[in-house]
């Protein structure tokens, strides 16, 4: 299932994480919500492939280690979403469909 | 190195998902890799591109870098390479830069075995000039000045290269950008002349991503002979299934090394001031 491009009108935000706000539900381990708003990766989606990470021109993206999570082991973090140009390679690349990049 | 610490501060212009993305982040990777492992220093790494939406890639890494005339990226790189061939060449071009207005120049790149690498961002369309046909067009294509469709058979571009005698010949997908990166990386190591047509898709113009993805498969990894000049030739024809990775790699002597031996001609005279050297244009 893709990121819900809704997110933003159907989640809450809860917090913030490097820079960025964090929408929930939350519950960690099994449950870490959406990461970043422009740049919007969700981490219950997220397979920890990195592609995004290499496909982005501008560095948008870390990949950050969590621990007990259901999909996978590694998320990717939006940490500079400022900086993205909008290009839209991250979201057409990753396999699990789990970015939405505000137009 | 970085792929970051190859950015440059240009506005970058092309649309939003562009698929030349895919290729600029493969691109820094390789660049990033060959300065890390010692094959290259940044300052050894020249890049040149044709006119077209493909061309402004050079405006977007930040090395030594030959903004082109329309089709014309191989008579600079010659030109380089021979005035010192210890620089790694990568030239960009379009299929209408590539196969149209430049196919002379690509022809003979080939033929020498010129050492450098040659991308060519195949989107079958002329997509700077608001998407005319190219010389890989597809027959049926429409457009605005082509409005009944094309009715023109395209070049292959493979089957040109393989028979110009041109020592790598690969095709890449701007879709899979893993499997770019690693073709390129080997044409950028590949002494002689490497030639890649990346199938690249322009959302604008031709978005021809969803249509090829399911017929895209790495000949690679079904056991091809890339020393076996019919085999490739084969694979290069295939239309039903569409091959993507390295279908032929020979060596044979270069054209530079026929030419000059070990000599580095940058060095055996003193370089001119460049505003000395222009002053004679104008
Ligand atoms: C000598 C010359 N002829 C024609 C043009 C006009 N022109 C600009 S870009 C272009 C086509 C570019 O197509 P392609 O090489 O496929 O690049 P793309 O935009 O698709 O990346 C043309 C014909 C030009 N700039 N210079
Ligand atoms: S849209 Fe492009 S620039 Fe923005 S985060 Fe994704 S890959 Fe990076
Ligand atoms: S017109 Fe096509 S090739 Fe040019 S920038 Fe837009 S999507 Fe890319
Ligand atoms: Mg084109």
């Amino acid at each position: 299932m893709p990121i819900d491009p809704d997110f933003r009108a159907k989640r809450k935000k809860v917090g913030t994480h490097s820079g960025h706000d964090v929408w929930g539900p939350v519950n960690p381990p099994k449950e870490l919500g959406i990461h970043g708003t422009s740049v919007a990766v969700d981490w219950d989606i997220c397979n920890g492939d990195a592609i995004c990470s290499e496909v982005c021109p501008v560095n948008v993206f870390d990949m950050v280690e969590v621990q007990g999570h259901p999909t996978s082991n590694r998320k990717s973090d939006p940490a500079r979403e400022s900086d993205c140009i909008k290009c839209l390679a991250c979201e057409t690349n990753c396999p699990t469909k789990a970015i939405r990049i505000e137009k | 190195m970085e792929m970051r610490d190859f950015d440059s501060p240009a506005k970058n212009t092309w649309c939003p998902g562009c698929n030349n993305f895919g290729i600029l982040a493969a691109v820094k990777q390789v660049l990033a890799e060959l300065v890390n492992s010692g094959e290259a220093r940044p300052e050894e790494i020249v890049i040149l591109s044709g006119v077209g939406c493909h061309g402004k890639i050079s405006d977007y890494i930040r090395v030594n870098s030959f903004y082109c005339l329309h089709g014309r990226t191989v008579p600079p790189a010659m030109g380089i390479k021979v005035a010192n061939q210890r620089l790694k060449i990568i030239a960009f071009s379009g299929d209408g830069d590539a196969y149209a207005e430049g196919i002379s120049h690509v022809v003979h790149a080939a033929r020498r075995n010129l050492n450098m690498t040659l991308v060519v961002h195949d989107n079958e369309v002329f997509a700077l000039t608001t998407s005319q046909v190219t010389p890989t067009t597809k027959r049926g294509f429409r457009t605005k000045s082509a409005p009944k469709g094309s009715f023109e058979a395209p070049l292959n571009p493979l089957h040109l290269m393989l028979s110009c005698g041109a020592t790598f010949v690969a095709r890449g997908f701007s879709g899979d950008p893993r499997h770019l990166r690693s073709i390129l990386m080997e044409a950028v190591r590949h002494r002689g002349f490497s030639f890649i047509d990346v199938i690249q898709e322009c959302v604008t113009f031709n978005p021809i991503k969803e249509k090829y993805l399911p017929k895209i498969y790495d000949l690679n990894k079904e056991g091809h002979d890339v020393t076996n000049f019919s085999a490739a030739w084969e694979r290069a024809s295939e239309v039903e299934r569409i091959p993507i990775g390295i279908f032929y790699r020979v060596e044979r002597e270069t054209y530079e090394k026929q030419l000059l031996g070990e000599r580095i001609l940058a060095e055996e005279k003193p370089i001119p001031s460049i505003k000395k050297a222009l002053q004679e244009f104008i």
